[in-house]
C-alpha cells in the first residue's frame, strides 16, 4: 500500500514508521536515488540571517548575558539531531534530565562502558542549562547546553569538563513541526570524550526519540561556505587592517593515493585579497549568493593556481577550508573564529540539516 | 651519538651556507676532526659551559653539542648536533634554541675561519636528502644517473638469460585495455626526462610564496583590469613531496611540462620559493 509520506505530519513519523514507509513507496527493488547519483544543490544561498536586526525575543532576554562568545575559538563537531519529541525547556525539567543523564552515566560506568581513569573513578556529572544569545527569533528554540564533569576527589561541584553539547537552532526552516510534541534543535555542537559523547548521544535518541548523526561536509559543501564567507571583512577596513584582523581564505586539498608522496596541497590568499575577489564575483545589492557566483569564485582561484603550477585542483578534493568566519573540515570538524559570525554559521548549518532532511523525504 | 647517526631522520635539520672564506685559495683549510673539535670547543668555552663530542660518518663529521643549562636535568632542547661535510660550504645542524642561536652559529664561524654564515631556506627531516640537495645541486633529476653511476652498464657483468614473468601492475592487469597508452607512455617519457629515473630527495614540505597579478580572469572578468598583485601561499605536504609531484605528471594530474620552478625543485636547494611578477 503506498502512502504519501508528504502528506503526514512529522509527528507521526518516527524512526520505526519512515521504515515502514520507504518499504512500502517502493514499487522496484531500485532506490529512486539510483537515477539521481549527485546531490541536489541550491541554486542560491542567503548571506546573512533574515534577524540580523536581532529582534530581542522577550522583554526578559534583554538582561540576560549573552554566552554567544563561548563557542568561538573552540573545535567542535557538528550533529544534526531530528526535532526532539517531548522535550520541555523549563528549569525542573532540565533538573530531571540532568539527573537522568548522570544515572545513565553512572550505570555505562559500572557496566564498563567508561574507560576508568582516576578522575572517572568517582563517576560523571550532568548538568543541562540554557544558553542564551544564539536563539534569534521568536520560532528558534533556546539553546540547550549539556555538560559531563567528572566528580572530584574531594567531592566538590567543579570537576573536570570532560564533555560539552550545545543544541542550538538558528532560523531553522521547521515546517510541518507538530509544535506541541516536538522541539526542533537541529545543530548539536559537541566537545568532549569519545566514550562520553557515545553515551550522550545514545541517551538523547532514547528519551526524545530522536536521530543524531555526524554531519559531513562533501567538497561541494565546502566550496558554498568558502565563497560566501570570504567577503565577511568590512569594507571600511582598508586591506592592511584586514590582513591583521581577519585571517586568509585557506583551501586544502587531499591528493588521491596513487600519487605517491604528496599527501595535500593547501592554498592561501591573504584576507584583503579574497575580499577583493568576492566583490568582483558577487552582487553587491543582493542578499544571495548564487551558485554562478560560487563557480566563478572557486574555478578563479583554482585557474589562478593552474596558471602557476599546471596542476589541476579540481581533479582532487577539496577536505578544509578557513575563511573569516570559520574553519571547517571535511569530517564535521568546525572552529568559529568570530563571534560577529557565529549565527551566520550555525544559520547555515541549520539550513544544510533541513536540505538533508527534505532530501531524505523524496527518496 | 650513534644512536642520532643510526636515525638521523627524527629530528628537523636546517642547511647553513659558509662563505667568503679567508683562505687565499678560496678553499677552506681541511683539518682532522680531532683539530676541528678543539677549536670548536675553545670558541664555545667563551659563552657557557659544555660537552662537546665528535665522531666520522662516511664522508661527513658529525658534531654533538650539550650545553649546560640552569639545574641538573638535561633538557633535549640543550643537545644540538652539527653535521659538517669538509672541502664543502654546507653545515646542517639540528634545531638550536634562540638564545643559544647566535653563540654557536659564530663558534662555528670561526672554527671553520669563515666570514658568512647563512641560513638556506632548507629544512626537513631527511638529512640524506638535505646533503644531496646542497652537495649535488647541479647533478640532480636526469642528470643524476651520471652521479648514481646509471649512464653505462658494466660491460663485464654477464647478461641475465633466464626471463622473467612481468608481473607489473600493467601486465597482470591483461583484461583492460588502455586507450590512451600512447599518451601515458608519453607522459611517463616526459617525466622521466625531467626529473630521472631516481628515487627524489626527500622533503616533507614545499612553500610557495607568489606575488603575481590574478590569473584567473576567464572565470572572474571583474578582474580583467586588475593589475597589483594578488598574494597567496601554496604548500606542498607529503612524505616525499618531490616524488609527489614527479607522480602528478605520470597520473594525469598535472599538465606535462610543469613550470620551471617546480621541475627544477630537486636542483634549487630550497624549499620556501618567491614567485613575482618579472618588472
Amino acid at each position: 500500500m503506498a502512502m504519501d509520506r508528504s502528506h503526514m505530519a512529522l509527528s507521526q513519523v518516527t524512526p520505526q514508521v519512515t521504515s515502514n514507509l520507504q518499504q512500502q513507496t517502493r514499487s522496484t527493488p531500485w532506490l529512486a536515488r539510483r537515477h539521481t547519483p549527485y546531490t541536489k544543490t541550491p541554486k542560491s544561498r542567503r548571506l546573512t540571517c533574515k534577524a540580523t536586526r536581532r529582534i530581542p525575543r522577550t522583554a526578559r532576554s534583554r538582561t540576560v548575558t549573552s554566552r554567544v562568545n563561548e563557542l568561538v575559538g573552540k573545535t567542535w563537531r557538528v550533529y544534526s539531531v531530528s526535532p526532539l519529541h517531548s522535550f520541555t525547556s523549563t528549569r525542573s525539567h532540565l533538573r530531571n534530565y540532568s539527573r537522568h543523564l548522570s544515572a545513565y552515566l553512572e550505570a555505562e560506568r559500572h557496566k564498563g562502558g567508561i574507560a576508568v581513569d582516576v578522575q572517572s573513578e568517582f563517576g560523571e556529572k550532568a548538568s543541562f542549562n540554557l544558553m542564551h544569545g544564539i536563539a534569534l527569533t521568536e520560532e528558534d528554540a533556546e539553546a540547550i547546553e549539556i555538560t559531563v564533569r567528572s566528580r572530584s576527589q574531594n567531592g566538590s561541584k567543579d570537576g573536570k569538563i570532560v564533555f560539552t553539547g550545545i543544541l542550538c537552532s538558528v532560523e531553522y526552516d521547521g515546517v510541518n513541526i507538530d509544535k506541541e510534541n516536538f522541539v526542533a534543535l537541529p545543530v548539536f555542537l559537541v566537545k568532549g570524550t569519545a566514550a562520553v559523547t557515545r553515551h550522550v548521544i545514545a541517551w538523547l535518541k532514547i528519551q526524545f526519540d530522536c536521530r543524531i548523526n555526524m554531519m559531513r561536509f562533501p567538497p561541494m559543501e565546502l566550496a558554498w561556505m568558502v565563497s560566501m564567507w570570504s567577503g565577511l571583512i568590512s569594507d571600511d577596513e582598508n586591506s592592511d587592517v584586514a590582513v591583521v584582523r581577519f585571517p586568509s581564505l585557506e583551501l586544502m586539498y587531499s591528493v588521491p593515493e596513487e600519487v605517491k608522496g604528496l599527501k595535500s596541497i593547501t592554498m592561501t590568499v591573504k584576507a584583503g585579497d579574497a575580499k577583493l575577489l568576492w566583490d568582483s564575483v558577487h552582487d553587491q545589492d543582493s542578499d544571495d549568493f548564487t551558485e554562478e557566483e560560487m563557480e566563478s569564485f572557486i574555478l578563479g582561484l583554482e585557474a589562478h593556481f593552474f596558471a602557476h603550477f599546471k596542476i589541476n585542483l579540481a581533479a582532487m578534493t577539496l577536505c578544509r577550508i578557513t575563511s573569516s568566519a570559520a574553519f571547517i573540515g571535511a569530517e564535521g570538524r568546525v572552529k568559529i573564529l568570530s563571534e560577529k559570525h557565529v549565527h551566520q554559521v550555525l544559520r547555515h548549518f541549520a539550513k544544510l540539516v533541513t536540505e538533508s532532511r527534505d532530501r531524505k523525504s523524496v527518496v | 651519538m650513534s644512536d642520532q647517526q643510526k636515525n638521523p631522520n627524527c629530528k628537523n635539520w636546517t642547511v647553513f651556507k659558509l662563505s667568503q672564506t679567508s683562505d687565499k685559495n678560496g678553499k677552506q683549510e681541511t683539518a682532522e676532526y680531532s683539530v676541528l673539535e678543539d677549536s670548536l670547543r675553545q670558541q664555545l668555552a667563551v659563552f657557557f659551559r659544555h660537552d662537546l663530542d665528535s665522531r666520522p660518518q662516511g664522508e661527513s663529521l658529525w658534531f654533538r653539542l650539550h650545553i649546560h643549562g640552569i639545574g641538573v636535568q638535561v633538557s633535549t632542547s640543550d643537545v644540538i648536533y652539527m653535521v659538517y661535510h669538509p672541502h664543502s660550504s654546507y653545515i646542517i645542524t639540528s634545531a638550536i634554541k634562540v638564545t643559544y642561536k647566535d653563540y654557536v652559529l659564530q663558534a662555528v664561524l670561526t672554527s671553520l675561519k669563515c666570514t658568512q654564515l647563512k641560513e638556506l631556506q632548507l629544512r626537513g627531516k631527511n638529512l640524506k636528502s638535505l646533503a644531496d640537495m646542497t652537495l649535488y645541486q647541479q647533478c640532480q633529476g636526469s642528470f643524476s644517473q651520471y652521479r648514481l653511476n646509471q649512464a653505462d652498464c658494466n660491460p663485464l657483468g654477464r647478461k641475465k638469460t633466464i626471463k622473467r614473468k612481468d608481473s607489473s601492475p600493467d601486465a597482470l592487469r591483461s583484461r583492460l585495455t588502455y586507450e590512451n597508452l600512447q599518451d601515458k607512455k608519453a607522459r611517463i617519457c616526459k617525466t622521466e626526462e625531467t626529473f630521472g629515473t631516481s628515487q627524489q630527495p626527500t622533503l616533507e614540505r614545499l612553500t610557495f610564496q607568489l606575488k603575481t597579478r590574478f590569473r584567473g580572469q576567464h572565470h572572474i572578468p571583474a578582474m580583467v583590469g586588475h593589475h597589483s598583485p594578488i598574494h597567496c601561499t601554496v604548500k606542498f605536504e607529503g612524505h616525499s613531496v618531490i616524488e609527489g609531484i614527479k607522480h602528478l605528471g605520470t597520473c594525469g594530474l598535472a599538465s606535462l611540462p610543469l613550470p620551471s620552478h617546480l621541475a627544477n625543485v630537486h636542483s634549487l636547494a630550497k624549499n620556501t620559493i618567491s614567485l613575482a611578477e618579472k618588472s
